[in-house]
């Protein structure tokens, strides 16, 4: 027990003096399982942990899915998606915030990143909204909140993620984020509304469309639609396993950029590498953290875990508040792979053991890391928009999504409170 | 999440990191993008070979697997020569340029021993896999040249990590690189 709490505290500590969080679990990991298990098992457990990850068909969905959000990101259909929310919401007052929102949730359905999603979303919403007078705020914290969607509506790399560390169905988990994520965009939406009630002169409304135009513009987004329901459809109907659902979906992706002329030579390089260069962070993560989680299950802290667990059997309800709370504070700091790759081996044993659907529970921690990219001080999502808007002080941007993350505590609440929101589509998987 | 990988205008690149780190980085670079795509197009074969001609692809999944390390290890280089981990950069702005320098100089320092380390293990599995003489288990290819591979791959990680260790002491990098942008 006091060996593992040795071990996150040493791991916090190193990943604070900006060690590599992966590096810093390898470490703390090796010398825990040696002061847990002696040198030998230590020793050779590495060897193994770094093999078996690295060799493994399972894992090879997420490089996979990755370049499909990559490829998909340079076929530019996010300009097409954007124009068709915008035509039927423009009009409205925050209606071009509401429009981002919208095709952000769209974009989601083809990428499974969240930084990705808002990098993307961010050069095509940002200057229309800048040229209507919006908000800089308001604007940039739509998308960086609309971004976050990109985790939970299928694809997902973090659904994927925590499909293989808890042995649970990608294809159930994938069905499960879908109404969470409409949840999402419809919150978000209300939020925006009762910004532009508070202050109507954050959001003036744009352009209004009549409808042969509105028509016209849904037939851009034809792209987004034949991707998403191939995908989806293929791991739905039990047509193709997720990695080949991945497969199929990058080399459509891929077409897709081709036929559309976006892909040079030089583009088409540089979304090979800057995929391969995510896989390979990711993979260093998963690593680590393997390695760390074998320490502390070297410890008695699962244990402890599961006995204080045990004496609330009757109330299970504030077990899962408790990990709540732990999830919203660590996501305050913590990068939103690494907290999943450390918290859900030991919490997932927790959550069966009361007696709660593992599905339902991957869709909540996956909600509470989207939370956890936009509240400060550290969001990542933030820091994408600062990194694409340099001129918008990221003390803005926290402010601007403020209203998006209070949303997003009443979604989760939603999403914990009533099971069946997550549940009722997977039942449908094959 | 999306690795851009940039490093700030004011560090400087030197000549040894260029020839030792960067130069041998882009090969393995291209080979890593290269198992990427061959792996995409591999998938798509498979699958449309087994409903539209059925007949899919033997032992996709084998070999597909075993391409997984060299997707990963490849671009291994170049991700430590960028300093493209995941870290956590909440105090950098309470820290002086000096204090900077040293900071990437100890990160650096650490994460090369973590990857010399990482590569003696594999290498160590790889000695295992030689000894017992192991095979997969469709094609009977021999595992212990992947493992020692693997172990070789870290090892240049690790270079590269050293390089980076070396250009802070000269001063040519100042300081780690900031958060990567999925942007551009």
């Amino acid at each position: 027990m006091i060996l593992a709490l040795f071990g996150f505290v040493a791991l916090l500590t190193l990943s604070f003096l900006r060690v590599p969080i992966a590096f810093a679990m390898v470490i703390v990991g090796f010398f825990g399982m040696v002061l847990a298990n002696g040198w030998e098992g230590a020793l050779a457990n590495v060897g193994q942990t770094a093999f078996d990850s690295a060799i493994n068909y399972e894992l090879s969905v997420v490089p996979l899915f990755i370049l499909m959000g990559n490829f998909v990101t340079k076929a530019k259909l996010s300009e097409e998606l954007y124009a068709a929310s915008n035509a039927f919401l423009g009009h409205l007052r925050g209606g071009l915030a509401m429009a981002t929102i919208v095709s952000c949730g769209g974009f989601s359905a083809v990428c499974g990143s969240s930084m990705a999603t808002a990098a993307t979303m961010s050069k095509v919403a940002m200057p229309s909204m800048v040229k209507y007078g919006y908000d800089k705020g308001l604007a940039a914290g739509s998308i960086a909140a609309g971004g976050t969607l990109g985790i939970l509506i299928p694809p997902s790399v973090m659904l994927v993620i925590y499909g293989i560390l808890t042995q649970s169905s990608i294809g159930k988990l994938f069905a499960a984020g879908i109404i969470p994520g409409i949840i999402g965009i419809v919150f978000y939406l209300a939020a925006v509304q009762v910004v532009i009630r508070i202050n109507p002169k954050l959001g003036p409304p744009g352009e209004r469309f009549l409808w042969p135009r509105r028509i016209e513009s849904l037939k851009g987004v034809w792209g987004v639609i034949t991707l998403f329901i191939f995908v989806m459809g293929g791991i739905y109907g039990g047509i193709f396993s997720p990695t080949e659902a991945a497969g199929i979906g990058a080399f459509g992706a891929f077409i897709f950029a081709v036929t559309r002329k976006t892909l040079t030579l030089k583009t088409f390089y540089e979304v090979l590498i800057e995929s391969a260069s995510t896989t390979a962070m990711l993979f260093t993560v998963l690593i680590g953290a393997l390695l760390f989680a074998n320490f502390i299950n070297l410890t008695t802290f699962p244990d402890a875990l599961l006995a204080i667990a045990g004496n609330f059997k009757d109330q299970p309800q504030l077990v899962i508040i408790a990990i709540l709370i732990i999830y919203l504070l660590l996501g305050c700091i913590f990068e939103s792979l690494s907290m999943i790759l450390l918290t859900v081996p030991l919490f997932f044993p927790l959550v069966q053991e009361l007696g709660f659907n593992p599905i339902w529970f991957g869709i909540v921690v996956v909600v509470i890391t989207e939370i956890s990219l936009i509240t400060p001080p550290v969001g990542l999502n933030v820091f994408v928009l600062r990194g694409v808007l340099p001129d918008v002080a990221t003390s803005l941007i926290f402010k601007g999504v403020t209203p998006y993350w209070i949303a997003d505590l009443f979604r989760l609440a939603v999403i914990v409170s009533f099971p069946i929101l997550s549940l009722w589509l997977p039942s449908f998987v094959k | 999440m999306t690795a851009k990988i940039d490093t700030r205008a004011d560090n400087e690149k030197s000549r040894l990191v260029s020839w030792l780190g960067i130069s041998p980085s882009r090969i393995l670079t291209f080979v890593s993008c290269l198992m990427l795509f061959v792996m995409m197009l591999l998938t798509f074969i498979d699958v449309t070979g087994r409903y539209i001609f059925n007949s899919p692809l033997p032992a996709l999944h084998e070999i597909i697997s075993y391409m997984m390390p060299g997707l990963i290890f490849c671009i291994m280089p170049l991700v430590c020569t960028k300093e493209g981990h995941v870290t956590i950069d909440l105090f950098d702005v309470f820290l002086s340029q000096r204090l900077k320098q040293l900071q990437g100089f100890v990160v650096n320092l650490i994460g090369c021993g973590t990857m010399i380390f990482i590569s003696w293990r594999l290498a160590e599995k790889s000695a295992t896999h030689y000894e017992f003489n192991e095979v997969t288990d469709d094609l009977y290819l021999t595992i212990w040249p992947f493992s020692l591979l693997m172990a070789v791959l870290s090892a240049c990680a690790a270079v590269a990590l050293l390089l980076n260790v070396i250009d802070y002491i000269r001063g040519k990098r100042k300081n780690p690189p900031e958060l990567e942008t999925a942007s551009k």
